[in-house]
């Protein structure tokens, strides 16, 4: 009787458990056809490269709809570091060419992609979309935020004083959103600090004992996130089980020459101090670079 | 005495009929999960398929065995006279 109830509760546990993970996977949405056709950088090793879109909020169902952010994120092979360069989406891709922005706003995924691996010879494996409004759930679920303020900022009627704060959903993306003219200069320096502060929050091994979180987490950050769709559900899984000793990523700004500020003022990619970036990148070797780009 | 006796007596098919509902319910979703579960592979996929493997063989054996007890249990009731 007693090994009879504690096989059935196990086996409930098993299928309750399983059909958590295809609901959370049903959450995402999948991209279809983001990756370009024709000649495309090699794989190389073991590693992984996600190139990862923060979408405009403010027209989250337009596919024309400017990124707010991109960032290429690479994971080593032995999936224990990765490195996120931020590509700062003002930046033209190649001299008088259109800004990444703008590629992505004419030509959706598939023209970033082109874009980003041929200016950087880096082949996108996966390709993510993060909607901003997601995002301000995701925090929710996750308990809010902390992130250290380097400096005084105000956007949306908030005010976010210098020093250690503790942000909700709403605030964290009123910090991260541009408040104007010349706060785009610290644009990648507020979404660093932020994500940051949420992977900090999401390693927090409180978390992974808390069933009902992790779970409520999850789905927040799944209904949040795009992906594309040669990830299938058994990929998935597979891909977040091998990420599971992952540290916390290093974070850089791809170096840029150029004045962002004004109007038409845009800038393009430092080819001397960028090109060393994109080196270590195809080689796997960013991780024993950092220190050159600091 | 009388607990024995009881103890004999066929299960009513009341309790029997959902108890066994329940059961395959249980094995058939166990059976589900450790098809995706092999899919995935690896340490988490092998360890969890394992396990639904191992509950859908324990209660299929609980099952025949509850099954053919209440056979035998039946058949003796039939041929023993009512108290």
């Amino acid at each position: 009787m007693v090994i009879g109830i504690f096989v059935v509760a196990s086996g409930l546990a098993i299928a309750a458990a399983t059909w958590t993970t295809q609901h959370i996977d049903r959450a995402l949405t999948r991209v279809p056809d983001v990756f370009p056709t024709g000649e495309r950088p090699a794989p190389v090793g073991e590693g992984l490269t996600f190139l990862l879109v923060g979408r405009d909020p403010e027209a989250v169902t337009s596919r024309d709809s400017l990124a707010d952010s991109v960032m290429l994120v690479r994971v080593t092979g032995s999936r224990t570091e990765a490195q996120a360069v931020y590509l700062p989406v003002y930046a033209a891709a190649e001299p008088g060419g259109p800004t990444l922005g703008r590629v992505f706003g004419d030509g959706g995924p598939p023209r970033l992609i082109g874009a980003v691996e041929q200016l950087t010879g880096v082949r996108v494996d996966h390709y993510a979309e993060v909607d901003f409004e997601g995002f301000e759930t995701v925090t929710d679920a996750l308990g809010g935020v902390d992130v250290d303020v380097p400096e005084r900022y105000v956007n949306d009627g908030q005010v976010f004083d210098a020093g250690r704060q503790h942000l909700d959903g709403a605030a964290a993306l009123a910090y991260v959103r541009d408040a104007g003219q010349g706060s785009e200069d610290t644009s990648e320096e507020r979404q660093q600090l932020v994500l940051r502060g949420l992977f900090e929050r999401m390693s927090d091994q409180g978390m992974f004992t808390d069933i009902g979180r992790l779970t409520s987490t999850l789905e927040s950050l799944a209904r949040a996130v795009s992906i594309d769709d040669t990830l299938s559900d058994v990929d998935l899984v597979q891909l977040v089980w091998s990420l599971r000793s992952l540290s916390e990523p290093e974070f850089l700004t791809a170096p840029v020459t150029g004045d962002p500020v004004g109007p038409g003022g845009t800038v393009t990619f430092d080819e001397t101090r960028a090109g060393p970036l994109w080196q270590y990148l195809r080689e796997d070797r960013l991780g024993d670079h950092l220190d050159e780009f600091a | 005495m009388r607990n024995t006796t009881a103890a004999l007596r066929p299960r009513r098919l009341w309790l029997t009929v959902p108890l066994y509902a329940v059961l395959l319910a249980v094995m058939v979703a166990d059976v589900w999960a450790a098809s995706f579960w092999l899919a995935v592979g690896g340490s988490l996929g092998l360890t969890l398929a394992g396990a639904a493997v191992v509950v859908v063989v324990v209660l299929a054996v609980l099952l025949l065995t509850d099954l053919r007890r209440q056979r035998r249990l039946h058949r003796l009731a039939a041929v023993q006279p009512a108290d």
